[in-house]
């Protein structure tokens, strides 16, 4: 029997290999394309290729996302709601909430004893989602890479009213075609914080929250944004997020605390859509 | 064209005879002028059905039909139809289907649209809606529908019960509503008289009254055999035999359906034989309508040893002797008292345990006796004065009660637009897996 580990997660957007060793970690990571069995098998060869060790190596692999089941040599298929919560429950033991923003879905995820107590899902509209963020990148020209920066530095964000990815997008042209967004400089912001609500999920004061998934690697959803509304909430956002911390690969985490005691939402849509603005200047 | 799909096995022989059951309801429609009876657009758990059948009048039930578009997956022509007259797809599916069929039908002189699943039903004779209890868009429909039958006459009964008021004991308040209810039920006796031209037996009326609270005491002897390890039959099941108790209800043949579905539940226990081949996790359907088009996630919950041994949807039916009735020597006032009850009745509980709810009791009651783990709500989309509570039931649920896994499913009972399989077998695998965790199975 081999002395490593592997996790596959073949995501509606992006594919995620890792292996784990005593002595070695890799991770690779590439877009998830139309055929997931044989993208499956070449991003494990090719992790195995990098990790300089054989498939007879590995002694159990899981696979996870939403292509999970089209992992063949997986010897187990695993949620990527599970995967979550027991993730970070090892790298983040106090965290109790998770705030998924994937590709295509959002979720968010009760944790008790390092175990999902309960879970909800917004499956039905692309608001909230990574897809979002993609549809409203091409929409302002912008790498996608750079979306949270120049979000977190705009000064005069001009409000999208709309939630709805289509209608938002847009808005979004609507406003650059008025000559509104010269330097297109977008914001997001976590309308979970603007509200005070973010999922049915949460419930406790002083709980913990982390926001994962590809989404949790933009600045604006980790660490806020500036502006009028910000000096507004200013005392409310330290006390309610201020805190990132490493993760295991380097990126980070978002880390709150004291999320407000009740937390609650009346819609699968917005349970952790984003606004976009366009800078006015 | 309705795409080919692959029935959902069915785990007890009794499911398997609904078709024939449903398809007769359905024929019954088309023949009725042929032998003389009027037909009755008709909407169900209304309170009337032993008027309607006392009168020999053939109910016809939207419902029924848009149900069985749905899981022939043959609506959307019907959908569109309505839509095109500006029937916004947010309005009820059930309602907008049948309009939809019926304004083809009218299109076509009365002749049943070509391609119509399972014959279609015949053109009314009158409308008997029954509005308030169950949905809003129900007090609509009847006047929609004339919008296009306008020859057709209708009637539409509310039958009110108390509403549920922590702070107020309604069983003061039982006598007005009962009252209310017979001068009701009374005003749809003579509506049915005029367009009959029959009068009422009332001899038979309490015959069919009798035979009415036998059926659903056989029915809940029936189900209550669920509570067995493994058990014998699931909601999957349920969403099928449901059909004589809501659509047959005051007939022989809905009693003889139940007896022997309690026989071969019976037989089913003594050989041990369960829904699934491993059962590992009880659940309660704790609201909602199903998807019609997808009945088969109720195999997929028991392909990963997840049974539903009970559910609130359509167990419309209570043990006469658990609803206290008082005694009467009139017919209407005997349904009017069943009636309050039957929606009353687990205020008492609801009141005791602070902060909860009748519908939550009725879970917390099934959660319970069934021996369950988890409970599973499904939101249809177009379904909303029912699913609206859903959200508020499964957090006092677990105010109440403690920490009950709990899933929400989301889709629609008939628009197969509002569903996505992939995203419903995700939540559903998810739900398993937390259920692994909180019982350790």
């Amino acid at each position: 029997m081999g002395d490593y580990f592997a996790g596959i997660d073949i995501g509606s957007t992006m594919t995620k290999v890792v292996i784990l060793g005593e002595d070695r970690q890799t991770s690779l990571i590439g877009p998830t394309g139309p055929e997931h069995r044989k993208l499956a098998n070449r991003v494990m060869e090719e992790a195995l290729g990098s990790a300089g060790i054989a498939f007879a190596d590995v002694a159990y692999v899981v696979a996870t996302g939403y292509g999970r089941i089209n992992v063949p040599f997986a010897d187990r298929q695993i949620t990527e709601i599970t995967c979550h919560a027991k993730g970070l429950s090892h790298l983040l033991p106090s965290v109790r909430t998770v705030i998924d923003i994937g590709g295509q879905d959002s979720k968010g995820i009760k944790i008790k004893n390092g175990k999902v107590a309960s879970f909800v899902m917004n499956d039905k509209c692309a608001a909230g989602t990574g897809r979002f963020l993609e549809i409203i990148a091409d929409a302002l020209g912008v790498p996608l890479g750079e979306l949270g920066e120049l979000s977190a530095s705009a000064e005069r964000p001009a409000v999208i009213s709309n939630t709805c990815t289509v209608f938002a997008e847009q808005e979004v042209i609507s406003q650059i075609a008025a000559g509104e967004g010269r330097t297109r400089r977008c914001r997001y912001r976590r309308r979970c914080e603007e509200h005070g609500s973010c999922s049915r999920t949460g419930g406790e004061t002083g709980i913990s929250c982390a926001c994962s998934a590809g989404a949790s690697h933009y600045r604006c959803f980790r660490s806020g944004s500036s502006g009028k509304r910000d000096r507004r909430q200013r005392g409310k956002r330290r006390q309610g997020s201020g805190e990132t911390e490493e993760r295991a690969d380097g990126g980070e985490l978002l880390f709150m605390k004291g999320i407000p005691s009740r937390w609650s939402l009346t819609a699968a849509c917005p349970t952790v859509s984003v606004m976009v603005s366009i800078d006015r200047d | 064209m309705a795409e080919a799909r692959k029935p959902r096995p069915l785990a007890t022989q009794a499911a398997g005879k609904i078709a024939k059951f449903v398809r007769g309801n359905m024929a019954a429609t088309l023949t009725a002028k042929e032998e003389g009876k009027k037909v009755a657009y008709a909407y169900i758990n209304n309170g009337q059905d032993e008027i309607i059948r006392a009168m020999d009048i053939v109910p016809a039930y939207g419902e029924n039909f848009a149900g069985v578009c749905s899981a022939k997956r043959d609506a959307e022509k019907y959908l569109q139809k309505a839509e095109a007259d500006n029937f916004s797809r947010s309005l009820c599916t059930y309602a907008t289907c049948t309009i939809g069929f019926d304004m083809w039908r009218e299109e076509l002189g009365g002749e049943i649209p070509p391609g119509t699943p399972w014959g279609g039903m015949g053109r009314p004779n009158m409308i008997i809606g029954s509005a308030q209890q169950v949905c809003d868009p129900r007090i609509k429909w009847p006047q929609a529908t004339q919008h296009y039958l306008q020859d057709v006459p209708v009637w539409v009964g509310s039958m009110y019960y108390p509403p549920w008021d922590p702070a107020v004991d309604n069983r003061p308040l039982e006598k007005l509503y009962v009252r209310y209810a017979r001068q009701e039920l009374q005003s749809l006796v003579d509506f049915c008289e005029k367009h009959t031209g029959n009068k009422m037996d009332w001899e038979r009326l309490w015959s069919i009254i009798d035979l009415t609270e036998k059926t659903g005491d056989m029915f809940i002897d029936a189900y209550e055999l669920r509570k067995a390890h493994p058990t014998p039959m699931d909601t999957g099941d349920a969403m099928n035999t449901m059909v004589p108790l809501t659509f047959n209800l005051g007939t022989q043949e809905a009693y003889d359906y139940y007896k022997d579905l309690y026989d071969e539940l019976k037989g089913k226990i003594a050989d041990r034989k369960g829904v699934a081949e491993n059962e590992k996790y009880r659940l309660v359907w704790g609201a909602g309508l199903p998807s019609w088009f997808a009945l088969g996630d109720f195999q997929y919950f028991n392909d990963k040893g997840a049974v539903f041994p009970v559910e609130v949807t359509y167990r419309n039916a209570e043990k006469i002797e658990s609803l206290d009735l008082p005694e009467t020597r009139d017919p209407l006032e005997r349904i009017a008292w069943r009636w309050v009850r039957q929606w009353t009745h687990w205020y008492d509980k609801a009141r005791k345990r602070p902060g909860s709810l009748p519908k939550v009791e009725r879970i917390i009651e099934y959660l319970e006796d069934y021996e369950c783990d988890g409970v599973v709500f499904h939101s249809a989309f177009s379904c909303r004065s029912w699913h609206a509570g859903i959200i508020q039931q499964a957090e006092v649920l677990r105010k109440v009660y403690g920490d009950v896994p709990v899933l929400i499913m989301e889709g629609d009972i008939v628009d197969i637009s509002s569903y996505n399989e992939a995203d419903t077998h995700n939540r559903i695998d998810a739900f398993v897996e937390t259920l692994s965790a909180k019982t350790g199975r």
